[in-house]
């Protein structure tokens, strides 16, 4: 195979990975989910940023029908640490992820969120209490005073995603290519204090 | 010639043999996702994009190989339209059976993805799981009934007494937790079962709403540490507006085999419920990565089409450009080989056959050049040999013939080549008489050699004696192919041979006439000397006369033996360069002072070229001439007029000699005598020797000339042709002396 061919091979690969991949080019249904962040927060308590964070979830019919039927979802709190530069990418000084299980109980009738980190689990009647409740993040020690510099700015970044990778194989594909698969919602940033 | 695989196709064939692996073991891995999610679930998606690349990558190698085909059917290379019919014939019969298959399989997937959900199964799994709920239900309507009997002892009591009443309590009822909250959720006083946290429960916010509003709260849990229980939280009645309200905890525990069942039915009905809900995914999923397989398999089948179809036509496009190299002469060409099967093998042949027809073409061309050489070899003889050589094919028809036959039989070859000797005939009277003698022999099939000697009469009326020896040629066995004719003009070998032996006998005769001569003419004088006086004078005259004669006989033949003698012993001629002009001149110096007898008139061609010649020679054959000239003459009281002209000959062959020529306005030779002028003792006079004329000729044939003698009107005419000196070779020769 001559280069130019390899070439046009690679471009044509590169297309069609981007249109798998990218969220910008999926299919969208008309009911999406979303992740708003109305606050976010840090307060400084025995030299440890503490995160108060008030989040309004919602999942799209997909995903609650999903959920209704047996299929697990896994939701992460992304949760950043970063150091802003002027002309260069921000340095993450901390990256955490705190993950949730959230699944339907047909015994009980009930929405249980499990703490993936800690184990714990919480009963909820509706999915929406358990949502209300995946947002609510109080009192999470986020990073200790002393790693940071005292001389510089930091800054959080909060942001919520679904974690396809963790839905039935089945499912996943079709998670990447529809949009009501993806929990939107920008990234909310707040100054380190 | 191309090797049979290139570099190029072996590269392009490793990379398709790894892509071709990455693939499947890319499908595998797809395949196994499905089934293995720990190990392959992760990277399903990544799976997808590097089969979708890869079979972006086999179609693009396919559309680069298509565009070629399609490129060389347009150019018309050869063996293009056989390598499409190898390709499609590939390709259908490969595709075919994998689009039945693929047909199959789906149709097969998704009636087996559907077998799998059954009404009844689905309806006693509802039941099931309604069951265990109404079997929940009821333990918890039974907790909260307890729990609410419960909570009415520890309204308004104290705390110490609390902590003793809930563990009381708790061990009376079997739970495994009791404890006594505020509505504010702090613990007034808890006791739990041995094998339990000790930190005591918390009631959940949805709890504590519920009880602040005066509602029993149930929930039901299973705990890797506890197994299944149910948690019970009941307000602690009456509120008091004074002190702080209590609720009440309580944990039961679930039995454990219903706990067990329960939990089972839930994970069969929930896995149920997922795997209904993921059937058209499943579907989807499978379908696709059948499909994968299918495309996998058929621009693999594709490629592969195009690779065996290029390999399998490469011979025969290899053999299509070697054979037509050879067409055009090229015999160096040699195809690569590879492999043992039946091409190889053609393709082996082919380059035997080639090599064959190289060494048989060296051969041609040596034998060719050989038969060149020899027919070159043979030419040069031929054109060199002093006989004529005509070669006649069966036909009678001249296939080859050397410049002597042209000379003797005075014909330009060419006209005689290719052409019958009859046909030739007409204006060629010595090619008629020539071929009027040879017929009669080889018109005879009994003999394969024949020679025969005629004369012939050429165009001046000369006659020539015609050697000739015929032999025929055999070019196949027993089949009479022509005649070579091998014939030389002999008339002088002959006449020379004739000369000889005249000089012999000549010699002889001088030899043995001479030595007698003289006591004969002795004799007679002494007859005279002593019998003369004494005799009477009528025998006196007599004797007179008699021995007159006998001695006026003896002294003419003397003369007559001396001239034999001249003839005979011909001393050996000096060589010089010679100006004939000047020793003309000289000679017809001599006669001068002869007016009334004898003329000589010159016309002398200046600047001739010098001759090699020996004067004196050349000076008694001026004398010869003339004198035959003034002896011929009948009526002596007429001056005879001699005219002497030289000039250089004309005609290309004898663009080498001076022509002499020298005249008389006598009566001419007799006719029957122009034969054998130049032979000994042929004289018209009574006199004569006869021998003047024969040593004229021997003389200018020492001097390797010719001598031809003729009648003009008005006298006889001789024209005597010697060769002249090169200007190179007379300088050389004045050098030497």
């Amino acid at each position: 195979m001559c280069l130019r061919s390899r070439r046009h091979s690679f471009i044509l690969a590169s297309c069609f990975w981007a249109l798998l991949t990218s969220p910008a080019c999926l299919w969208a249904n008309s009911d999406i989910a979303k992740a708003i962040i109305t606050k976010a927060q840090t307060r400084l308590v025995n030299d440890v940023y503490l995160l108060d964070a008030i989040t309004t979830l919602s999942l799209s019919e997909s995903m609650l029908n999903a959920l209704d039927n047996g299929i697990s979802l896994t939701v992460s709190a992304n949760i950043k640490i970063i150091r802003p530069r002027m002309l260069w990418f921000d340095n993450i000084v901390k990256d955490i992820s705190k993950q949730y299980e959230l699944k339907y109980y047909d015994l009980s009738e009930r929405y249980i969120l499990t703490d993936l980190k800690t184990g714990e689990k919480k009963q909820f009647r509706t999915h929406t209490s358990a949502l209300t409740a995946l947002g609510d993040i109080q009192d999470y020690p986020l990073i200790s005073l002393e790693a940071l510099d005292k001389n510089a700015r930091y800054a959080g970044e909060l942001s919520y995603s679904l974690h396809i990778n963790k839905l039935p194989t089945p499912l996943r594909l079709k998670a990447y290519l529809f949009k009501d698969w993806h929990l939107t919602g920008e990234t909310y940033r707040w100054r380190l204090q | 010639m191309a090797p049979a695989i290139s570099i190029k196709h072996r590269g392009d064939l490793l990379f398709m043999v790894v892509l071709f692996l990455i693939l499947l073991g890319s499908l595998f891995a797809l395949a196994g996702s499905h089934n293995n999610i720990e190990r392959f679930g992760d990277f399903y998606i990544w799976l997808l994009g590097l089969n979708a690349v890869g079979l972006l990558i086999i179609l693009g190698r396919i559309s680069i190989l298509t565009w070629g085909l399609i490129s060389r059917l347009r150019r018309g290379v050869e063996g293009t339209r056989l390598t499409l019919k190898v390709l499609v014939m590939f390709i259908l019969v490969s595709l075919l059976p994998v689009a039945i298959v693929y047909a199959f399989s789906q149709n097969f997937l998704r009636n087996a993805i559907d077998s799998w959900f059954d009404t009844p199964v689905e309806a006693a799994l509802n039941n099931a799981l309604n069951l265990s709920r109404d079997a929940l239900n009821l333990q918890i309507l039974t907790a909260q009934r307890i729990t609410s009997n419960l909570s009415q002892s520890f309204y308004d009591i104290s705390s110490d007494a609390a902590v003793l009443l809930t563990d009381e309590l708790r061990q009376e009822w079997d739970l495994l937790e009791l404890t006594l909250l505020t509505t504010g959720n702090e613990v007034i006083a808890s006791s739990t079962a041995e094998y339990m946290n000790l930190k005591p429960s918390h009631a959940n916010n949805e709890g504590i709403l519920q009880v602040r509003q005066g509602v029993t709260y149930a929930e039901f849990n299973i705990d890797d540490q506890t197994g299944a229980h149910i948690i019970i939280v009941v307000p602690v009645f009456p509120f008091s507006a004074v002190t702080q309200n209590r609720m009440l905890l309580a944990i039961f525990p679930y039995s454990n085999r219903i706990g067990t069942l329960a939990e089972d039915v839930q994970n069969s009905f929930s896995g149920y419920r997922k795997l209904e809900f993921l059937r058209n995914s499943l579907k989807w999923t499978y379908s696709l990565t059948l499909t994968l397989v299918l495309l996998f398999t058929a621009l693999m089948s594709v490629w592969l089409a195009f690779y065996l179809s290029r390999r399998l036509i490469l011979p025969i496009q290899n053999l299509a450009k070697g054979t037509r190299a050879v067409a055009g002469g090229d015999l160096s060409t040699r195809l690569p080989s590879s492999g043992r099967d039946e091409l190889s093998f053609l393709v082996s042949s082919f380059n035997q056959m080639i090599q064959h027809l190289a060494t048989a073409r060296t051969k041609a061309q040596s034998d060719q050049l050989l038969i060149e050489n020899q027919r070159a070899y043979l030419s040069t003889v031929l054109e060199h040999i002093s006989s004529g050589v005509i070669a006649l094919n069966a036909a009678g028809e001249v296939r080859t013939v050397n410049t002597k036959a042209g000379e003797i039989l005075e014909v330009d070859t060419a006209r005689l080549l290719h052409r019958s000797l009859r046909d030739c005939c007409e204006n060629n009277p010595l090619v008629d008489q020539f071929h009027s003698a040879i017929t009669p022999h080889i018109a005879k099939t009994n003999t394969s050699e024949w020679h025969d000697q005629f004369e012939i009469i050429d165009s001046q009326g000369k006659h020539k004696l015609i050697r000739c020896r015929g032999a025929q040629l055999i070019e196949k066995i027993e089949v009479n192919s022509g005649w070579v004719l091998v014939f030389e003009d002999v008339t002088a070998m002959i006449r020379a041979q004739r000369e000889a032996a005249w000089g012999e006998v000549a010699q002889r005769l001088a030899h043995e006439i001479k030595n007698p001569l003289t006591p004969i003419q002795l004799s007679a004088e002494r007859l005279r000397h002593k019998l003369l006086d004494k005799m009477p004078p009528e025998d006196a005259k007599v004797l007179e006369r008699s021995t007159h004669t006998i001695v006026q006989q003896v002294e003419g033949m003397k003369s007559m033996v001396r001239a034999f003698a001249d003839y005979a012993s011909t001393p050996a001629a000096a060589f010089t360069p010679l100006s004939l002009n000047q020793l003309i001149d000289e000679v017809a110096d001599l006669y001068t002072g002869m007016q009334g007898i004898l003329k000589i008139r010159l016309v002398l061609t200046p600047d001739l070229p010098y001759i090699s010649a020996d004067a004196n020679r050349i000076r008694q054959v001026l004398h010869n001439v003339i004198k035959n000239a003034l002896e011929s003459r009948k009526d002596t009281r007429r001056e005879v007029t001699v005219t002497v002209s030289t000039r250089r000959c004309n005609k290309p062959s004898t663009s080498h000699q001076i022509l002499l020529t020298i005249e008389d306005d006598g009566p001419g030779f007799p006719d029957d005598l122009l034969d054998k002028l130049f032979e000994p003792y042929v004289t018209s006079k009574a006199k004569g020797s006869g021998l003047g004329l024969a040593i004229v000729k021997k003389i200018i044939e020492e001097h390797g000339g010719n001598i031809h003698a003729y009648n003009k009107e008005g006298g006889a005419c001789l024209e005597i042709r010697l060769p002249f000196v090169k200007k190179q070779t007379m300088d050389l020769q004045g050098d030497t002396v």
